[in-house]
Parts: C-alpha cells; sequence; structure tokens
C-alpha cells in the first residue's frame, strides 16, 4: 500500500478515536444534522433490542433500518459491544482503501480513454488533459478528501449507519472501476435497500458496463433488469428472515412518505410540516420526482460519454434532495470530487462555495442551539440556515457540471480565443 | 443557468479589468462597509428607528383582574422583616434555617432544604457547602405540570454586598396570600438561594437532572414541581422603594422574551412605582439621541461578558424566562409615612405578574428573544441591528474573496509580455508560476489553534491547580504564570513557523473566513459580544496587508508590530480594565490605575475561568480557541518573508 495513504489512515483514526472518546462524542450523536431517523445508532440500538427480545422492529416507529443491516448490528452489538466505536473507526477506514482504490481505477480509465482521443485534441491543452501522474494523485487526493473531511469524522464519531453506507457505495465504487458487475449490482441493490435513492445510479452504472460491449442497449437493459432481480431477490431474502413484509414500509414507505419531520440539513421538513394535509400528496410526489428521475434524463444525456462523472454528479444529487440527508453522505460525495482535478480550473465558485459551506456549518449547530436549547430562536431561523447550505451544495453540483462541459469545449477548441468572441454555453 | 453558474468562457477579461479596479480600493471599499455597519449602529439610536414595545402573548391579560391583597398581608410582611432582623442577629454568617423552615410550613408550604457543595477547582480541593430553602406551593386546581419561581438571594449580615432582607418577608407574606387563593393552576416555588449565584445553579441543575457539572455537586431535591416555565427573582434592599430596576441580561448574552419584561413594566405602572431598565434617577428625555446610544451601549456592555447580572440569569440557559426586579432603597434618611403603601404595591406586583404567568397556556413563544433595550419602553429587534453585524463581519468575507481573487488572478510580469505579442487573444487557463504551500498554511493554522488549545487547557486542568497549589503559589499568581506562558508562546511562534508573502496571503484568506464566522455565530448567540468583537478587530484585519516587494521598510514593519501586539487579547483585557478602572476612579492618579489594572486583569482572567467551569460561561473558550489563534495567526503573517528573497535563496 501507498506509503503516505498510510500515514493518513493512522492521524485520521487517532483523530476519529480521540474524539470518539472524548466528551464530545454523545453530543455529536445526538445532532440532527449527523443523526436523522434513519440512520441514527440510538434507534439502531433500540431496533437490535426489540428484535432480540422476539418483537418486530418493523410495526413500531423507532426503527427504520434493512434487515441486513439488523441482523448485522445485531450480531455486532452482542458480541462486540465493547469495540463499537472502534468497529465504526475501522469500516470508515476501510471506506477511505477503497475509495482510494476505486478512484485509481476510474483514473486510469479515464487516461486510457483520453489516449484514444487524444489526437483530437486541440493544442496547448496539456493543462487540462489527464495526466499520468493523476492516476497516482488523484486517488490520494479523494482519500484524503473522505479521511480528514469534518463531515465524515462527524459521521464516523456520531456511529451512524451511513458509515456503512459509504462503504457500501465506496465498494461500488471499486467494483465499477474493476468492471465486477454481479458485486456492483449487489452492492447497488443493498445500498438502495438502505436508502432507497441510490436505485438511479443504476443508469451510470449501466452505461459504464455498456462501454465495451456491441449492443449497447440490450447490455444496458440487461443490466437493469439484473440489478432488479437482485433487489426483488434481496428483499425476498429479507421477508424469509423476518417473516413480514413490514419491512417495506418501514423502511422506503418511510422515505418515500417522508413521515418524520425532525429538523435535519434538508428541504422536506420545514415544508411539509406547513403544508396542508389536501395537497401533502402532491407535493410528497413533487419532491420525490425531483430528486430522483427528474435531472436523470437529462444529465444522463449530456454526461453520457463519462458515466463516473455522472455517477458522481447523480450521487451528489440524490444526497442533497433526499428527504433524510445527513451531512455522512456529504462527506462521501464530496470525496468523488477530486476525481475531475483537470476540470477544476474552469470552476469560478470555488471560493463563494466554500465559505457558504464553513459559515452555514458553524452557523447551523448554533442556531439550532438556540432553538432547541435555549428556546429562544426558532425554526426558521434554523431553516434559513440550511436553505443555504443546500444552495451552496447546489452551486457547487451545477459548477462542477458547467466546468465539465467548458473543459471538454476547451480541449476540442484550444485555450485561447479571439478577443471578440463571445462564447457561451447557454 | 446563468443565476447560478456562470455559463460563458470569455469573460476572464472583462473580470481582470474588475479585478484591477477593486484590487485598488479593495482597504477602502471593505472599510466602507465596515463604516456602513457601524453608522447602520449608530443610527439605531434615533428614536424612529427604535420599536415601542407590546404584548405579542394575550394570554398574559396583564393587571386585568381586581387585586385582593389586604392590609392584612401588608403588615405580615412587615412582621415577618422585624422577626428576620431579630434572627439574622443571631446567624451571622448562614441562613436562619430553622426560623424560615418553621414560617414556611406554617404558611402551609412543602418545605425543603437543598444541600449543595462546590469542590472548588483550584487550592487543592477546597470544598464550599451551602443550602437552598425552598417551598412548593401546589396548585389546587391541577395536577403538578408546571410552574413558577419566585426567587431571593439571602444574604448574611457579614456580607460584601448590598444587603436584600426584605426580599424573603415579603416572599413569605406572598406566599402566605397565595396559598389562600383557590385560582392557581401553576406550582409556585418560593426559593431562598445561598450563595448568590452559585445556589441558584446548584438548583437548577439539580431541578433539571443535569449532572455532567462535576465541581459543582449539586445534591438532590426531595420535592419537586413541575416544568418552570418563568421565574422572577427579588433583590429587594428596603420597604422604602426609591424605584425598582430590571435586571434582565443572562448568562451568556441571553435575554428574556421580551412579554416577560414587558409584563413587569406595566404592572409597575399600573401600581404607581417608578420602573426602569438601567434606571437612573432624572429626567428623561425621550427624543435624545445621545442619551439613547448610551444606554445602548450601557446594556450591551453588560451583555456583552456573557455573566448574568443577577440570579434570573442562570434560567436562561434551561430555557426559563426570567428577571430580577431590584427594589433600589430610598437614599434620603427619615422614616417614610407612607411605607405601607410602598409594600402594598410591591406585594400586588407580585400578585400581578404571578396570576398573568399563571393565565399562560404555552411556553413564551410569542414576543422578542432577541432585542437591544433602549429604555423600558422602547426596543430594537433583531432584525434592526443584526445588519450592523453581518455588515461589518461582511467585510472581512468581502476582504478575503478580494485577495483570493487578486492572488488567482495577478498577472505575471512574463504573462504580461507575451501578452503584448498578442493582445487580441484571451487565455482561459492560466497557470500560475507559485504553487500553493498547502501543508505548510494548514501547519501554520494548526499550530495557533493548538496553542490555543494549550491555553484552554493549562488554565482549567485540575492537576497543574493541585500541583501548583502543592508548590505554594496562590490561585492567582499561577494563572498569572500560566497567561505568561501562552503569551511569551504566541509571540515566540513566527521563529518556529516561517512563511513566505504568497502562502501569508492564503493564510491571510483562511484567517478572515473564521473569524467572519466566529462573528457571525457569536452575534447570533450574544449580539453585544460580537458587535463589540466586530467594532475592535475588524478595521484591524481589513487593513492587515501582507508586505510586498522585495525590502522591508523596517520602521513600518516596526510600527505594525506595535498594532499587532496592541491587539492582543491580554493587550485588550488590559487597556479595558484601565480603562473602566479609570472611569470609577477618576480622582486617582493614573500611573496607579495602571499599576492596579495588572492584577485585576489576572483576577479577570481567574474569574473567568471559574466561570467558564462552574457556569458554562463560553467567553473565555471562546478566547483562547478563536481570537488567540487568529491573532497568533496575524502575527505569524506580519513576520512572512517577500517572495524575490526566497526565490533567490534557493536559486543560490
Amino acid at each position: 500500500m501507498n506509503k503516505r495513504l498510510l500515514y493518513s489512515l493512522v492521524l485520521s483514526g487517532a483523530i476519529r478515536y480521540f474524539i470518539s472518546i472524548s466528551k464530545y462524542s454523545k453530543s455529536i450523536e445526538n445532532h440532527v444534522e449527523v443523526s436523522t431517523p434513519l440512520n441514527s445508532f440510538k434507534r439502531l440500538k433500540e431496533g437490535v433490542f426489540l428484535y432480540n427480545n422476539g418483537i418486530d422492529p418493523y410495526i413500531g416507529d423507532i426503527f427504520h433500518e434493512n434487515p441486513f443491516i439488523l441482523i448485522t448490528a445485531s450480531f455486532l452489538l452482542n458480541n462486540f459491544a465493547d469495540f463499537i466505536s472502534l468497529i465504526f473507526i475501522f469500516v470508515d477506514l476501510v471506506t477511505a482503501v477503497f475509495i482510494f482504490y476505486g478512484t485509481k481505477g476510474i483514473s486510469k480509465k479515464n487516461f486510457k480513454k483520453q489516449q484514444l482521443e487524444v489526437s483530437t485534441y486541440a493544442e496547448g491543452t496539456e493543462e487540462i488533459q489527464f495526466n499520468e501522474s493523476d492516476i497516482n494523485n488523484v486517488p490520494f487526493y479523494c482519500a484524503l478528501a473522505y479521511l480528514f473531511n469534518p463531515y465524515s469524522i462527524l459521521n464516523c464519531v456520531g456511529q451512524t449507519t451511513t458509515v456503512w453506507s459509504n462503504l457500501i457505495l465506496s465498494l461500488m465504487v471499486y467494483a465499477l472501476s474493476k468492471e465486477l458487475k454481479l458485486l456492483c449490482l449487489i452492492l447497488l441493490a443493498l445500498e438502495t435497500q438502505r436508502n432507497f435513492y441510490p436505485f438511479i445510479l443504476i443508469v451510470p452504472i449501466a452505461l459504464a458496463f455498456s462501454e465495451n460491449s456491441k449492443s449497447k442497449n440490450i447490455n444496458r437493459l440487461m443490466t437493469i433488469l439484473l440489478f432488479a432481480g437482485i433487489f426483488g431477490g434481496l428483499n425476498y431474502l429479507a421477508f424469509i428472515q423476518m417473516s413480514s413484509w413490514k419491512f417495506i414500509d418501514s423502511t422506503y414507505g418511510f422515505i418515500i412518505h417522508c413521515r418524520d419531520l425532525t429538523p435535519n440539513i434538508g428541504l422536506f421538513w420545514y415544508f411539509f410540516t406547513e403544508m396542508f394535509d389536501h395537497f401533502r400528496q402532491l407535493f410528497l410526489y413533487t419532491f420525490q420526482l425531483n430528486t430522483t428521475i427528474l435531472y436523470l434524463f437529462p444529465l444522463t444525456l449530456t454526461f453520457k460519454e463519462s458515466p463516473e462523472f455522472l455517477l458522481t454528479i447523480l450521487l451528489s444529487l440524490i444526497t442533497i434532495f433526499s428527504s433524510y440527508p445527513c451531512i455522512g453522505a456529504i462527506a462521501f460525495y464530496m470525496s468523488l470530487i477530486p476525481l475531475w482535478k483537470r476540470v477544476s480550473p474552469f470552476m469560478s465558485h470555488n471560493f463563494i462555495v466554500m465559505t457558504t459551506f464553513l459559515v452555514t456549518s458553524i452557523l447551523g449547530p448554533t442556531v439550532y442551539h438556540l432553538w432547541m436549547y435555549a428556546n429562544s430562536a426558532n425554526a426558521n431561523f434554523y431553516f434559513g440556515v440550511t436553505l443555504v447550505f443546500s444552495t451552496s451544495q447546489i452551486f457547487l453540483l451545477t459548477d462542477l457540471c458547467f466546468a465539465y462541459l467548458k473543459r471538454k469545449f476547451c480541449l476540442s477548441h484550444g485555450v485561447s480565443f479571439d478577443k471578440t468572441m463571445k462564447l457561451s454555453l447557454e | 443557468m446563468g443565476l447560478l453558474s456562470d455559463p460563458s468562457l470569455s469573460a476572464s477579461d472583462k473580470k481582470l479589468k474588475y479585478i484591477n479596479l477593486i484590487s485598488k480600493y479593495a482597504n477602502g471599499f471593505c472599510f466602507l462597509l465596515y463604516l456602513v455597519g457601524f453608522l447602520w449602529f449608530c443610527a439605531l439610536s434615533f428614536p424612529q428607528l427604535q420599536s415601542n414595545t407590546y404584548f405579542s402573548e394575550n394570554a398574559l391579560l396583564p393587571g386585568l383582574v381586581l387585586s385582593e391583597i389586604k392590609m392584612d398581608t401588608v403588615n405580615m410582611a412587615r412582621t415577618l422583616l422585624t422577626e428576620l432582623e431579630h434572627e439574622r442577629e443571631t446567624h451571622k454568617s448562614a441562613i436562619p434555617y430553622p426560623w424560615m423552615q418553621a414560617k414556611m410550613k406554617q404558611i402551609g408550604l412543602e418545605t425543603y432544604v437543598h444541600n449543595f457543595t462546590l469542590n472548588y477547582p483550584f487550592g487543592g480541593g477546597k470544598t464550599f457547602q451551602g443550602k437552598n430553602i425552598y417551598g412548593i406551593l401546589r396548585a389546587p386546581r391541577i395536577g403538578s405540570t408546571e410552574s413558577i419561581v419566585l426567587s431571593v438571594p439571602y444574604r448574611p449580615p457579614n456580607t460584601a454586598h448590598t444587603s436584600i432582607t426584605s426580599g424573603v418577608p415579603l416572599l413569605l407574606a406572598f406566599a402566605d396570600f397565595a396559598r389562600r387563593q383557590k385560582y392557581w393552576s401553576k406550582d409556585i416555588i418560593f426559593l431562598v438561594t445561598d450563595q448568590e449565584q452559585l445556589g441558584m445553579q446548584a438548583f437548577l441543575e439539580a431541578y433539571h437532572g443535569d449532572d455532567e457539572n462535576n465541581i459543582l455537586d449539586s445534591g438532590t431535591l426531595y420535592g419537586k414541581a413541575g416544568n418552570i416555565i418563568a421565574a422572577i427573582n427579588f433583590e429587594i434592599q428596603d420597604f422604602d422603594v426609591e424605584f425598582n430596576n430590571l435586571k434582565i441580561e443572562g448568562l451568556n448574552g441571553q435575554l428574556p422574551n421580551l412579554d416577560l419584561h414587558n409584563l413587569v413594566v406595566k404592572l409597575s405602572h399600573k401600581f404607581v412605582l417608578p420602573i426602569g431598565y438601567k434606571m437612573k434617577m432624572g429626567s428623561h428625555h425621550r427624543e435624545d439621541a445621545v442619551e439613547n446610544f448610551f444606554n445602548l451601549l450601557s446594556m450591551m456592555w453588560t451583555q456583552s461578558s456573557g455573566i448574568p447580572n443577577g440570579n434570573h440569569g442562570l434560567f436562561h440557559k434551561y430555557g426559563i424566562e426570567a428577571l430580577t426586579i431590584e427594589s433600589v432603597k430610598r437614599e434620603s434618611s427619615g422614616r417614610n409615612q407612607n411605607i405601607h403603601q410602598k409594600i402594598m404595591a410591591l406585594l400586588k406586583i407580585i400578585e400581578g405578574i404571578s396570576r398573568s404567568l399563571n393565565n399562560l397556556l404555552e411556553r413564551f413563544h410569542q414576543s422578542f428573544f432577541f432585542y437591544v433595550i433602549v429604555s423600558s419602553d422602547r426596543f430594537i429587534s433583531i432584525g434592526d441591528y443584526m445588519p450592523s453585524c453581518g455588515l461589518m463581519a461582511a467585510s472581512l468575507f468581502v476582504k478575503s474573496l478580494l485577495i483570493w481573487l487578486m492572488a488567482n488572478n495577478k498577472p505575471d510580469e512574463e504573462e504580461a509580455n507575451e501578452k503584448k505579442s498578442d493582445d487580441d487573444k484571451i487565455v482561459i487557463i492560466r497557470k500560475s508560476s507559485m504553487r500553493i504551500e498547502v501543508l505548510r498554511i494548514g501547519t501554520v493554522i494548526l499550530c495557533s489553534h493548538l496553542v490555543g488549545v494549550a491555553a484552554l487547557v493549562i488554565t482549567t486542568n485540575k492537576i497543574i491547580h493541585d500541583y501548583l497549589f502543592s508548590m505554594n503559589i496562590p490561585t492567582q499568581t499561577g494563572i498569572f504564570y500560566l497567561v505568561s506562558i501562552i503569551l511569551a508562546f504566541s509571540i515566540l511562534l513566527p521563529k518556529f513557523l516561517k512563511l513566505n508573502a504568497f502562502d501569508a496571503q492564503f493564510l491571510n484568506i483562511a484567517v478572515l473566513i473564521e473569524l467572519g464566522t466566529a462573528f457571525l455565530s457569536v452575534s447570533m448567540l450574544n449580539f453585544s459580544l460580537g458587535f463589540f468583537l466586530c467594532v475592535l478587530i475588524t478595521p484591524f484585519a481589513i487593513f492587515i496587508n501582507i508586505q510586498e516587494g522585495t525590502k522591508r521598510n523596517l520602521f513600518k514593519f516596526l510600527i505594525r508590530s506595535l498594532l499587532h501586539l496592541l491587539i492582543h487579547p491580554i493587550t485588550v483585557i488590559y487597556g479595558v480594565i484601565c480603562m473602566l478602572s479609570y472611569i470609577a476612579f477618576s480622582e486617582m492618579n493614573f500611573n496607579y490605575i495602571m499599576d492596579k489594572s495588572i492584577s485585576a486583569t489576572v483576577d479577570g482572567i481567574t474569574y473567568a475561568v471559574v466561570d467558564s467551569l462552574i457556569y458554562g460561561n463560553w467567553l473565555f473558550d471562546l478566547t483562547c480557541l478563536i481570537l488567540l489563534p487568529c491573532w497568533i495567526i496575524f502575527w505569524i503573517m506580519n513576520f512572512s518573508k517577500p517572495v524575490e528573497k526566497i526565490s533567490k535563496q534557493k536559486a543560490e
């Protein structure tokens, strides 16, 4: 293994460990930015307790994880209860390792793809072309972006199940880069079971696996059907395990219907607290369409030549717009952004986006404290801050998309232009 | 889509022109923002920009009920006072518990004594004991779900503070009256606290089962009432009241709901007792903007320290609305004839407040929580005052953005030559000749914050203080040594961490953003503190520029270093204390004051540490974790080397 990666792993593992044994770990775990109804460790423990006592945890409104996580957690809590925080840290570090190898594979692939096209590029574009050294550097940056991202550190200390989610996703990226189709689809199905929204990632994955095949459309269709089969199979396995279908409503239903209006960093809770009940269904489906398939088709058509980029964009979209977003998921998509290092010269909002991230990340917990504990501020303060936070994420996303297109244009037309020319991608 | 992202490719030339323009006037522009923010605040002292207070919560119905207090309650208060004075002769240094307990039981309250212990963090395991005494009047109409607290701090005869003995008889007389009424739907807790704020803190911690504080052992309460929704604390100096004064500033600058403040003011007016916020006797000119301005500043000054100015301040932490009514004694000697009326008025105010609070259906949530009081009937709400802080903090963000733009778009000389050759071309991607050394900048940021963390840890660590105690060093001196170590370390740090001017620019960006973020969130939590920090630090942060060019101007460098030292947190604390003592003791020799202020500074820091440990005041933590590291970063930036020098060195 890479030496500097090893150092970073040790260092970030130490940071996670020291924070998790400090007195702050409990309050981090209780923060709504970290723990949502979907991923909180407290609820997981409750669910395991019910399960071990022979009560179906899906009957109540506490537990919303899928049965496989329930069984795994039950096993871990029964056998390794004292090492739980260490296990979480270990899982998080493994995630970083898989991000490293996954993004390495993708970088290699990008470089190879570029070798085929490089003859068509304009002169003087070396600066924005993928470079051979990127194959070593970029994965390291990606791993760093995960290891030292405060969001992922807090997520790990808060012991949310998003840590496991991130492991599954990183494994999926790894499988994708190694072209292990079956593994990739199983992992995607697992993650879909946990979080529902990732099912749209089947599109970039189908695109990626069909790149070298002759009959592309059939291949894609087969991939999607295979995914559907695996997903159905997994749900059936879960049914056998739980011997009831209750979990379907308690997991997918809970996510789609947004039943828990606990404040979080997303856009759902405030809106649906205010909503007249008559219109709830209408807006619910509008919101869910917005999260899932509204942007799926246009983005797919635009970025179909680079499924990995599409994957990054879709992953961040579902993170921003999902019904129970948390900072752990944000940390994961952020760790994939360094993959597009060569796109970054075209990004024009870095500074503003980063500043807004910082300010809202500090201001959010502050006004939440004022609202909940000091009893002085109210929901509007917190929603205002989270709205700005989401907006800055969207800025980051659109900026990335535009930068990608600008780079593509510049690769074929060169980076210097006549002053009189007006160029716009509108 | 142009709104979300810039889709054009060819705008960079125009952008460059703007950047050149902006970079010329960067400091001026930022300072203008700062000035606008400051003037905005000054403008708030005009009555036209203030609002009159009003009631938002209809359920309070202030003063609508007929007062039922009769002369017998007044007489009881007077008798009780005489009895208490008698008891005080035998109980010189503690509360006369037996008497008080007997009285409460006689009235018919559920009476309990609450023991607490303070394990003093300094001075090798010294402990202090205290005992609160409280009685609960159970609501006859409803189960104990909600309650209100009426509290009085008790000061034994040998106290250094102003005596406020009359509060206890007043409260007991009211308790006697209240027990005979049948309309209470909330429990009333009559609380007499010991040891000033410590007793109150212990009571609240015990009441809410908050046992995180291991310095204050808050003990157990053997009887509890419902959820406390409001509390009124009385500091009654004498029955011969000149006027009532309201104290609202709580821990960490939290304020009670404005409705509660209005309620007390309205009832006082009704029963013809002069009342006011920071009341000074004398005529009050409504339209005088200058006086308003000083009123504003005086409230904000009290609020900014985050130290509660009465026992009410500790309630705020638990989301309980509370304030203190301080009845100030009449100065002129000679017994007043209408003292009965004064007692009656006080009792009626208490009755009115209790009945209004009794009416509440929900917690206070309607009116303002974030406001600044100008006078007892006018205030400024958050929407009006926040822009001033926002603008000042924004100037820091704008400055950092401008530095960022200038650093990224600075036309290099080579490139400028190149540009001449083909003038009609624009290059979209320009390769920068300098590489940012992220690692080095990160190291500087990390180290300076580590110094801050170290400052916090060594001043609050029990082991270090036990060691100092065992060495026979008094706490104050010990803190003085510790602070000097930190001071020396923070000043010497540039010796170990060297930077060039180019990297220093990015460090500057980072520190500006950090300061801006800190100011914004501090001003949300405690507007006054945020405002004063902004006023003090922002101009300094704006005018710090990294010295460029090949040579370092020694004179300028010295001036700069001096300026830096002036803004060091410790210098600032010292300056503030000097100023305050100069105002308070203006007749004294200035040199003497300067001398005395040094020990006062050390005392001040000690109290800040104690406050942070016992009550959870975060002013000290903020100074250690944010302000000191930021100062260190500025200090390191001051010693950054010009760029050319380094590149030459490398070439050699």
